[in-house]
């Protein structure tokens, strides 16, 4: 990284001459600059990568010779070139070619922004969409699995040069809509209801051979079942299965019994989920830690499938099987001592959403099963008391549906109540005439008012209108911002208070927008902004992709499902107390639970609940670079790459992604009997010229992170499945008593930085990143820019992310205010 | 469109064929129905196209033959598949130019897309799609998509670069491509597709008239969302055609789906049962098939040591003799005087040269049948590769469709010669 010193400079340097650039056009000559400093490498014969200087012409119009122009910009600009080792130009003559080029390439860029804006019209992708179509409706169906997997650029799968539409797309989203609406109009009336039963009626609902094989490892005191082992899914406490899908709350009253004080771990999960699923631990809903001095309500709330249910499983609580064994199938009576897990009562309320789905597209019209729609509309009297039919029973041949007695104006109306929600903004008097003569083309073929509605809705859903994010050149009206807000911290359709505050022409005042942001933070569904941000920036998306060699056997379900939370739990820390972004590099806390503070080897956090923790000195953690979460998924989940790893922390966090590797790279085949280290294999790059201009980059932060193995533990020597050829040693696990693993060549964590810095481990190395607190903001100010608007930065946006940089400077580089600098800069609210 | 073989020719369809006899036609279809378009013999035979890809790589050293030429002395893995030795063309010393980045290659096998590893990188159109507009209007599925998976992978790009999700149950594949509805059945999804068909229309509207007030950068974005919708109108209407044209009735019985993704060979040999049925029925022409083997990923980083080799070479050889089995079926099916593999091309091959370490240069490659003058082992340089694509020109050609261009193939595969 150059001096921070010199930064300030250029950019200042820039961004005035990119005010003037009207006038400077004729004025870029970079003959003599070139010809006294580069061409000697760059032109005639030489042409060193590739690169002919004499042969490029300042045709910045054309897209290839702007990106080139743009690289010759930032090597000259960073002092990159000439290398080091060559002559370097003045300080002066570098400035002005700086200067003058970066001129040319902001007027060309701004020039082209204003014509076309920076975002190509946007389609949603599959994420959104699906997000979307539940918040309208009240639903929790999947749907993006309907859909084809979205192309990412730039590291973002909502980036609009990626997203293209074809035929099959097209397909797709009729699918999806049909499943939508489907869920969103139940042939059945459902209503959010609480269905509650305690531990003994729990119990009693079992079939009787279920209840003879859970009878000999429970108890009870009252009403209240006491579990004293671990059982299988249906065998521990579950809820009524649900009636159908959609967002459910669980709650159950708990309390562990005989464990002298302990708490108890207790897993929640849905029992229904076949086992690729339950690899990816998707089964899991949550796990608590259930006191032993007082009774604890845990409360969870879940997307459920039909006919689903949830259990409660106390962890350390003996298996059945071994507890059978060791009481020699004696079951357990009323005055067994040992511990156990009681449930006083489990309850199931929901669909929480039930009736939302209608409401939105039928008000408040009245429904009656099909059978006796047409008597209704006649007005004759239906004598069936229908509403007392049993469930699902003879609803599956009359679906209710919906009865209207003016079928044009009703559908006129609702329609007019519909589409601007749908379209996330208002609707014009053709498109919505244009719609209403649809509906009313089905009804002249005969269809029922509730059936030509619905493929109304179902166009509306795959309507242009609906799938396109459409935006004018300039500034966004403020209806697009609301849906920019929606999509950013929701991956959603704007709310009610975002469209009357857009409605009023008010969304954009500084001090709305700020306020806005806020409530949207706030909002539990900001979690999506978490999640769909951390998947991608830091590629958490990817962490179950892989499962860990069986070489590393402290791998366990438990430690898999808290890796991704402490980084997301952090994530959210980071962006609550507005914390400085160089806190994502070093922190001296983390979060934590007993069995990540067990693979950390740090002593006193108990309970499977992750809590901030502050770290003790030596922890050697602090930061996402020391997360085992990332250091497991930069990994091949056999080996570590010090290069996959230098590059992602190059890309992710430090913000200047490395060139691509030559094609004639030969691929190392890793030999990991532990007979010769990586290191020895990797000279070659600090050898080569033709690597080390690239490599001296990417090594130094993979090298610092050797310390850390394929699932995030400290090592000092590599880990090998067979004692090498000499040197080895048979050791136990330093975190993990009783594991005992073959140890062979010590690992080597030192480096130097391309500045010639040099450190010795990565407490080090991280001492070294934060000397440029600039960088990591003006890293996360392009990441956040490109997630929140859909386009990749472009030239003319670098003097705008200077300035995000320097107001957030003045807040302690606050991660907060940054995400606020970002809503507020001209990027977020112009198309 | 002349082909006597396609049911798609009104008069002697199938459907008065079968009122007329009663009798509910069994396999082999393809001779059965020879006596009724008997005026058509000596047109040219219908072509077809099997591409296959296994995704986490073959061992090479156990792959590759050493000799070159017709003489080669087969190595192990090409020893199980020695009753076909004279029906295949082992390849090696070739890759597609300029596909790196190890996993991210094994969405180029059948598209030869440089640099799929880079960021905002965009597929082109795959080698069945190609043919499947050209040639895919023979049959009542252009081209089927499959993947041997638990996840959502798949070889086959339309020409926007998205990706076609894959059919992964042969279970659901068999329902789709011979379980006939009844009349009401069909009925309602002639509906359904007329009902589609007017969505499209009005969609199509729709976006036309957004249209005009849009940036011109804007416009051509919305372009190839009007030309989405028009494909799809071609598409529906040539559904609806076939829609009232009963399905093939095999004498075989529905396969039950395989649960356990570590049985990922049973689960590949199900799928190429169902392939095959799907190819002498003439239900397709053109197949892709992913083949996931992430449940050994592991022991794909062997690191050199001998027992992680010796398992993966057992799973390996296992998957070679699922692979034998559809070419003996296929090559034990006739059609007129050849059998079905003469008239089907299988690619089978992996994007990694060396899963171990990730490279993408030398791919183990074969081609098995498809009327080629095959039984020889074609070796190129295994420094500078050549590339794979030229073979997908061959094959393209092989179909009768007049290109001799494809993806980065500019030409024919140097010493494959058709039969």
């Amino acid at each position: 990284m150059t001096s921070p010193s010199l930064r300030p400079l250029l950019w200042c340097g820039i961004l005035w001459a990119g005010l003037t650039a009207a006038t400077s056009a004729a004025e870029f000559k970079p003959a003599s600059f070139f010809a006294s400093h580069c061409t000697e490498c760059h032109g005639g014969d030489a042409k060193k990568g590739g690169l002919d200087l004499t042969a490029l012409k300042p045709d910045f119009a054309a897209r290839e010779t702007f990106a080139r122009w743009e690289k010759v910009f930032d090597r000259v600009a960073r002092g990159e070139m000439p290398p080091k080792k060559s002559a370097q130009p003045p300080p002066a003559a570098r400035e002005a070619f700086v200067k003058s080029l970066g001129g040319e390439l902001h007027a060309i860029s701004a020039a082209q922004q204003r014509e076309a804006g920076r975002v190509v019209v946007r389609r949603m992708n599959r994420v959104e969409y699906e997000q979307t179509v539940h918040d309208l409706f009240g639903i929790t169906v999947p749907l993006a699995d309907l859909l084809p997997e979205d192309n990412a650029a730039a590291g973002f799968d909502n980036v609009s040069s990626a997203l293209e539409t074809s035929a099959t797309h097209l397909v797709r989203y009729q699918q999806a809509a049909d499943r939508a609406l489907a869920a969103a109009l139940p042939a059945w009336p459902l209503t959010n209801t609480v269905r509650r039963w305690t531990g003994r009626q729990f119990f009693d609902s079992r079939p009787k051979p279920n209840r003879e094989g859970t009878a000999p490892f429970v108890r009870f005191e009252g009403d209240t079942i006491v579990l004293c082992a671990r059982l299988y899914k249906h065998g521990s406490v579950t809820t009524p299965p649900t009636s159908a899908p959609g967002r459910y709350r669980i709650r159950a009253s708990v309390r562990a019994v005989n464990t002298g004080g302990k708490t108890i771990p207790m897993l929640v999960g849905k029992i229904s989920s076949d086992r690729f699923a339950h690899e990816k631990l998707q089964h899991v809903l949550d796990h608590f830690d259930v006191p032993a001095d007082r009774t604890r309500v845990i409360e969870v709330e879940a997307a459920l499938p039909a006919g689903e249910q949830v259990y409660l499983e106390g962890m350390d609580l003996p298996f059945f099987q071994d507890q059978k064994k060791q009481r020699n199938g004696e079951p357990v009576g009323d005055d067994f001592k040992g511990p156990g897990l009681a449930v006083d009562w489990i309850e199931l309320e929901g669909p929480l959403d039930a009736g939302l789905g209608y409401a939105r597209l039928f008000g408040d019209l009245p429904q009656v099963p099909s059978r006796y729609l047409a008597d209704t509309l006649a007005g004759k009297p239906v004598r069936d008391d229908w509403k007392k039919w049993n469930v699902p029973g003879e609803f599956t041949k009359y679906p209710l549906s919906p009865v209207s007695t003016n079928a044009a104006a009703d559908a006129e109306r609702l329609l007019r109540a519909f589409l601007p929600r749908a379209f996330r903004r208002p609707v014009s008097e053709e498109t919505t005439a244009y719609f209403v003569r649809f509906v009313q083309a089905q009804l002249a073929a005969g269809e029922t008012f509730g059936d030509a509605m619905r493929t109304g809705c179902k166009a509306a859903l795959c309507s242009p209108h609906f799938l396109l994010y459409v935006e004018k050149p300039g500034r966004l009206d403020d209806f697009a911002v609301a849906a920019r807000l929606a999509r950013l911290f929701w991956n959603s359709l704007p709310d009610d208070e975002l469209t009357a505050l857009a409605a009023k022409g008010e969304l954009t005042k500084p001090a709305t927008l700020r306020a806005q942001t806020e409530r949207l933070l706030r909002d539990p569904k900001a979690r999506r902004f978490t999640k769909g941000f951390t998947g991608q920036w830091l590629d958490l998306r990817k962490f179950h992709d892989m499962k860990p060699d069986a070489l590393y056997v402290e791998y366990d379900d438990l430690l898999a499902w808290t890796m991704p939370l402490e980084t997301t739990r952090f994530f959210d820390e980071v962006l609550t107390r507005d914390l400085p972004t160089s806190t994502f590099v070093h922190s001296d806390w983390t979060f934590l639970n007993a069995r990540l503070a067990q693979h950390y080897g740090l002593p006193g956090v108990l309970g499977l609940e992750l809590c901030r923790v502050n770290l003790p000195p030596g922890s050697r953690r602090g930061g996402i670079l020391t997360h085992a979460s990332v250091l497991k998924l930069t990994t091949n989940a056999t080996y570590t790459s010090p290069v996959k790893r230098g590059a992602w922390v190059l890309e992710r966090i430090i913000g200047r992604p490395p060139p691509p590797p030559p094609a004639d790279v030969a691929a190392i085949e890793p030999d990991i009997r532990g007979a010769t280290t990586l290191r020895e294999q990797l000279d070659k790059h600090k050898n080569v010229p033709v690597c080390a201009s690239c490599h001296v980059h990417i090594d130094p932060p993979g090298f610092a992170l050797e310390s850390y193995d394929v699932v995030g533990g400290w090592r000092d020597r590599y880990r090998v499945k067979q004692p090498p050829p000499k040197g080895g040693d048979y050791v136990e696990l330093a975190n993990y008593p009783g594991k005992k693993v073959w140890l062979a060549r010590p690992v080597e964590p030192a480096g130097e930085m391309p500045d010639g810095q040099a450190f010795a481990n990565i407490d080090d190395y991280k001492r070294l990143l934060l000397r440029d607190p600039d960088q990591l903001t003006r890293n996360l100010a392009q990441k956040l820019l490109t997630y929140a608007t859909g386009a990749d930065l472009q030239f003319a946006d670098r003097a705008v992310v200077e300035q995000i940089v320097s107001d957030v400077r003045q807040h302690n580089h606050g991660f907060r205010a940054l995400v606020h600098a970002v809503v507020q800069s001209p990027l977020f609210l112009s198309k | 469109m002349n082909s006597p073989y396609v049911i798609t020719r009104a008069p002697l369809s199938r459907r008065t064929f079968l009122r007329g006899t009663g009798v509910a036609l069994t396999l082999p279809f393809l001779d059965a129905m020879r006596p009724a378009f008997g005026a058509d013999a000596g047109k040219a035979p219908p072509r077809r196209m099997v591409c296959i890809e296994t995704n986490m790589g073959i061992l090479p050293q156990f792959f590759f033959p050493e000799k070159a030429g017709k003489d080669y002395a087969a190595s192990p893995y090409l020893e199980r598949l020695a009753a076909h030795r004279n029906q295949m063309t082992v390849f090696s010393g070739v890759s597609h130019p300029g596909v790196t980045g190890a996993h991210a290659a094994e969405k180029c096998f059948i598209t030869g897309t440089p640099h799929p590893e880079r960021g905002g990188f965009r597929n082109w159109i795959s080698l069945d799609q190609f043919a499947a507009e050209r040639v895919g209007n023979h049959t009542r599925y252009p081209s089927l998509v499959l993947a041997m998976s638990s996840e959502g992978q798949t070889l086959s790009y339309t020409r926007s670069g998205a990706p076609i999700p894959a059919e992964k149950s042969p279970k659901k594949l068999f329902q789709k491509l011979f379980i006939q509805g009844n009349p009401k059945e069909v009925a309602a999804n002639v509906e359904a597709i007329k009902q589609g068909r007017s969505l499209l229309d009005f969609v199509g509207d729709q976006s036309k008239r957004l249209n005009r007030s849009l940036s011109k950068a804007d416009q051509v974005r919305m372009d190839q969302y009007y030309t989405s919708v028009r494909e799809l109108e071609q598409r529906l209407h040539s559904s609806e055609e076939w829609e009232y044209k009963p399905k093939p009735v095999v004498t075989a019985k529905a396969p039950d789906d395989i649960d356990d993704a570590k049985e990922f060979v049973a689960k590949t040999r199900l799928m190429f049962d169902v392939m095959k049925l799907a190819l002498e029925t003439d239900s397709t022409r053109l197949i892709s098939l992913f083949i996931d083997t992430v449940v050994i990923h592991n022991i794909t980083h062997h690191g050199n040591r001998p027992e992680v080799l010796g398992e993966l070479r057992g799973h390996e050889e296992k998957q070679f003799d699922a692979l034998n089995g559809f070419l003996t079926a296929l090559a034990g099916t006739k059609e007129d005087n050849q059998s079905l593999l003469d008239r089907t091309m299988v690619l089978y091959g992996t994007p990694m040269g060396s899963a171990n370490s990730h490279s993408n240069v030398n791919l183990p490659v074969l081609l098995a049948g498809g009327g080629f003058k095959h039984g020889q082992h074609l070796a190129f340089n295994t420094t500078n590769n050549y590339p794979l694509t030229n073979l997908y020109v061959s094959m393209l050609q092989r179909l009768g469709i007049e290109t001799d261009q494809f993806s980065t193939g500019k030409g024919t595969l140097r010493g494959l010669e058709l039969a």
